[in-house]
């Protein structure tokens, strides 16, 4: 199975999704209207790679900046990636914050709780 | 005594002056007749066969020197006449009377005529019999040498040269000897012999060089032959020898200066000549193929044209000739027979004659003779000549034709790539301020065909007047060595096209500035897209624009709000021209409600939200006037899911807002505050309280279970500020490291600035937030409500 691997432009942020290691990184900023391409990319992967997902699969999440289309599109990700642990495997999502960034923090929190699963917060600098 | 001085006095004169030979024959007839028959009557009649080469004087001679046993005579006239059967075409009979030449010759052991006799014999062989020949060659050849007669020896040894050059074909073994034989004849030659003796040898000799592919030995002395030529004023053989020098310089050494040299002299002197239609169209092919390769268009296409000419002339002369040849010959017997009747007549007359009779015979005589004797050297030289050239002009004509058949398919190619691509493409000549060529289509595009740029005049005739200043000044740059790429207009037939004019300069290898060369595209179907869709962007922003001044009107007017809320100010940025942030504002009987939302996504989708959001505001507060927050955005939310179907899990658009709502009630010592995602700041004397919001929009749930807002009830102190906001503000990237400005931030900001009349913290904040995102685009839109009560 492939890397699925998505450069970062001005609007949108980077994709790096390694089945062997199972660690699955979005970073930048995601702010374009027009994410329909990632949907069907980040889906059609995810799909494949929960068919045999690694024993550990760990999520970070780099995210500068997204507006609330992103925020869809993130939500279901990480829903998805929780059904990992349905099959016994484990998931690790760890989201980094910068420093003073309390949005950030909060945002993370909110989707813990409605994701019901726990996330890791890293500060960064 | 007194006679054979006369013939010896005479026999020195001998030339190839008519008129010496007339004089000579004059003498030579007085002589005769005052003789009786004794050796000089047998050499005056050899020597009137050599003159007149009328046979019958040999055949006297012959006669007579059989007569008195004059033994020499007998062997010459014999060998006279066996050349002179071998000059006329009967081989045979020559060689029977050569061979009782050589019979008497031996008896006497005369090794000159002998040597002549050899010579002769081997000429008979020649054709078939090599072996035979070249034996006899060597008995000739023997013969000179044993008396030192080097000029005959050269003769022979040229004419063994001649077998081992052509007759032994295909063995270059033998043409390397047929050079030596050729150089020892020409050693000889160039020491002892004439002009005309030593330009044969060397032609014959660079010949077999030629074949042997010393080409350079062959250059070499083909251009002894041509000073030698110059030198006797053989102006045919001028004309030949810088033929095919010409030739050679062009076509092997590939030097095409020195060889046009030599072909233009061949081409100015062959001019001369009558008749030499044949050499003038070689000559002119081939300067017009050269000065072509030399790039000289000009002069090439004149000379092709003379070649053609030349050419009609050719196939013209060529249809007489076959009938010509036979006339001359016909002719020649006519005279041949006439001389010898006048000759007779002659005789009797010159004894007798004064001198003006003399003159008239003289003269018939020299007419006569002359055109006998020159036609019949003339057609054998021409035979000889005629093939020799005709062989090498199949060669070179065929030369030519190749290299103008490969022309002409260039030409076509060219042609076709000129007739099809649309673009007109051409080459400006900057010096002399013309075209030098452009592409047939410019008719097409410009409507001015290839003849009117050619005579000097360019395309200002037909540009718009509104575009000749640009094009004026691209022909500025060009001069001075700058491309450009222009676009203007011209008016063809009442229509007006739009040009693209690309050009770029030539120099040469000093850097001089040569020509332009440049290609014009005809783009008024491109021009007029662009204007197509320039002005659908134009209607299209018009309509967004009217949008906005809905969406404007829609919203209360901030003088309106000012008369119940003495100080605050609204700030919004939308990111585009509609907004997806409105604020909502409504007077009730029992407070003011006032609300900063923020619908999903910006432009024109969010701006349609935000009707709907403000039209259900409107409607909500007008159902119920006491209505809380809390209650507020329970209904908000339930009317959006209801009305954009967003709880059917396969509805396309999960659209919604975030969105804080106030109350302030009359007294305004209280305010109410519900919140979805939106947070409410709250500074009282310099410190500053966030009401955190429901962390959950209004229309969308992420869960399927429905969670009612939050309310909230703040005690207010006069002097406090609140501060509503979307997050567009504090979520914009920006600053050194682009990162979000941040809530924290933001809080900052409004506590250093909270006791600032409420119209400048709007601009400090609108400063701030135009600091802080520099040259990062807007992210979402801007909304910050602030009110001091």
């Amino acid at each position: 199975m492939k890397n699925l691997i998505i450069p970062e432009t001005p609007e949108t942020p980077e994709i790096n999704f390694d089945p062997e290691t199972g660690v699955l990184k979005i970073s930048g900023r995601a702010y374009s209207n027009d994410i329909s391409i990632y949907y069907k990319q980040l889906d059609s992967w995810l799909e494949e790679y929960l068919t045999s997902p690694k024993d550990k699969t760990i999520v970070e999440l780099h995210l500068d900046y997204y507006n609330s289309i992103f925020h869809k599109l993130l939500f279901n990700f990480l829903k998805k990636c929780k059904a990992v642990t349905e099959t016994g495997k484990k998931l690790i999502i760890n989201w980094y914050y910068h420093h003073g960034d309390e949005d950030s923090i909060d945002a993370s929190i909110h989707y813990s709780k409605t994701l019901d699963y726990p996330i890791e917060k890293i500060e960064t600098e | 005594m007194k006679k054979k001085i006369t013939y010896f006095i005479l026999l020195f004169c001998w030339g190839l002056t008519t008129n010496a030979k007339i004089n000579k024959t004059d003498s030579l007839l007085s002589i005769l007749k005052a003789n009786t028959a004794d050796t000089t009557k047998v050499k005056i009649l050899h020597q009137l066969f050599l003159t007149t080469d009328s046979v019958d004087y040999a055949k006297q001679s012959l006669q007579l020197a059989k007569t008195i046993q004059y033994k020499k005579g007998t062997a010459q006239a014999l060998l006279d006449i066996g050349r002179y059967y071998y000059f006329n075409g009967k081989q045979d009979l020559s060689l029977e009377f050569l061979l009782k030449a050589e019979k008497a010759a031996q008896e006497i052991s005369n090794k000159k005529i002998l040597a002549g006799i050899y010579r002769y014999i081997g000429f008979i062989y020649r054709n078939n019999d090599l072996y035979t020949a070249e034996e006899y060659y060597n008995k000739s050849l023997k013969m000179c040498e044993e008396i030192g007669d080097n000029i005959s020896a050269s003769y022979a040894l040229s004419a063994i040269g001649n077998i081992y050059e052509g007759g032994y074909k295909g063995n270059s073994k033998k043409n390397k000897t047929a050079i030596d034989f050729y150089l020892k004849s020409l050693e000889i030659r160039e020491k002892e012999g004439s002009y005309d003796e030593i330009a044969a040898s060397l032609n014959e000799t660079s010949r077999a060089y030629d074949q042997i592919g010393q080409q350079n030995k062959a250059l070499e002395l083909r251009i002894k032959g041509l000073k030698i030529a110059e030198k006797s004023n053989s102006t045919e053989n001028i004309v030949y020898l810088s033929h095919v020098l010409g030739n050679d310089y062009i076509k092997r050494l590939h030097d095409l200066k020195t060889g046009l040299e030599y072909q233009l002299k061949a081409y100015e002197i062959g001019k001369t000549l009558k008749n030499n239609y044949d050499v003038m169209y070689d000559i002119s092919k081939v300067i017009a193929a050269t000065y072509y390769s030399l790039g000289d268009l000009k002069k090439s296409t004149e000379f092709y044209r003379e070649s053609q000419i030349l050419n009609d002339s050719i196939n013209a002369i060529k249809a007489r000739y076959s009938i010509n040849l036979s006339e001359i010959q016909h002719n020649l017997v006519n005279e041949l027979e006439k001389q010898k009747l006048l000759l007779k007549d002659s005789e009797i007359l010159k004894v007798k004659a004064e001198a003006e009779k003399q003159t008239v015979l003289r003269n018939a005589f020299l007419l006569g003779f002359s055109i006998v004797f020159i036609l019949v050297i003339i057609v054998f030289k021409e035979n000889k000549q005629k093939q020799k050239v005709n062989k090498e002009l199949d060669l070179s004509y065929k030369e030519i034709e190749t290299a103008y058949k490969t022309l002409a398919i260039s030409e076509n190619k060219f042609k076709q790539i000129t007739e099809t691509i649309n673009e007109v493409f051409y080459l400006y000549n900057i010096i002399e301020k013309k075209y030098e060529y452009i592409s047939p289509n410019c008719e097409t595009l410009f409507g001015l065909d290839a003849n009117y740029f050619y005579d000097g005049k360019n395309t200002k005739l037909v540009v718009f007047k509104d575009d000749l200043p640009l094009v004026v000044n691209a022909n500025v740059k060009i001069d001075a060595g700058i491309p450009y790429e222009i676009e203007y207009r011209i008016i063809v037939n009442n229509d007006i096209r739009w040009v693209a004019e690309k050009s770029s300069p030539i120099f040469d290898e000093t850097g001089k500035l040569l020509r332009n060369s440049g290609i014009c595209s005809d783009i008024t179907l491109r021009k007029f897209n662009e204007e197509v869709l320039r002005k659908k962007n134009k209607d299209i922003t018009d309509s967004i624009l009217y949008a906005r001044t809905i969406q404007d009107a829609i919203l209360v007017p901030k003088d309106e709000i000012a008369k119940q809320l003495s100080e605050f100010f609204i700030l919004s940025k939308p990111k585009e021209i509609v907004s997806g942030d409105f604020y909502f504002y409504k007077e009730t009987k029992t407070g003011i409600i006032l609300a900063a939302a923020d619908c999903t996504g910006h432009g024109v989708p969010a701006g349609f939200l935000s009707m709907i959001g403000n039209a259900f505001l409107n409607e909500i507060v007008g159902a119920n006037e006491t209505i809380s927050p809390a209650k507020i955005l329970d209904l908000l939310s339930e009317k959006i899911i209801k009305s954009l179907n967003q709880n059917r899990s396969d509805s396309e658009s999960k659209d919604g807002m975030d969105i804080a709502v106030l109350r302030f009630d009359k007294t305004n010592l209280t305010v109410q505050y519900a919140g979805a995602q939106n947070s409410l700041y709250h500074i009282h004397q310099g410190q500053l309280t966030e009401i955190k919001a429901d962390m959950f929009p209004v229309g969308i749930s992420d869960t399927n279970t429905f969670t009612a807002f939050t309310n909230n009830t703040i005690d207010l102190k006069t002097g406090d500020s609140l501060y509503i906001f979307s997050d567009g503000f504090h979520d914009q990237l920006g600053g050194a490291d682009g990162r979000k400005f941040m809530k924290k931030n933001m809080k900052e900001l409004l506590v250093s600035i909270h006791d600032k009349k409420m119209p400048e913290q709007e601009k400090i904040l609108d400063q701030t937030f135009n600091n802080w995102k520099g040259r990062n685009n807007q992210l979402d839109d801007v909304l910050v409500i602030g009110v001091r009560v």
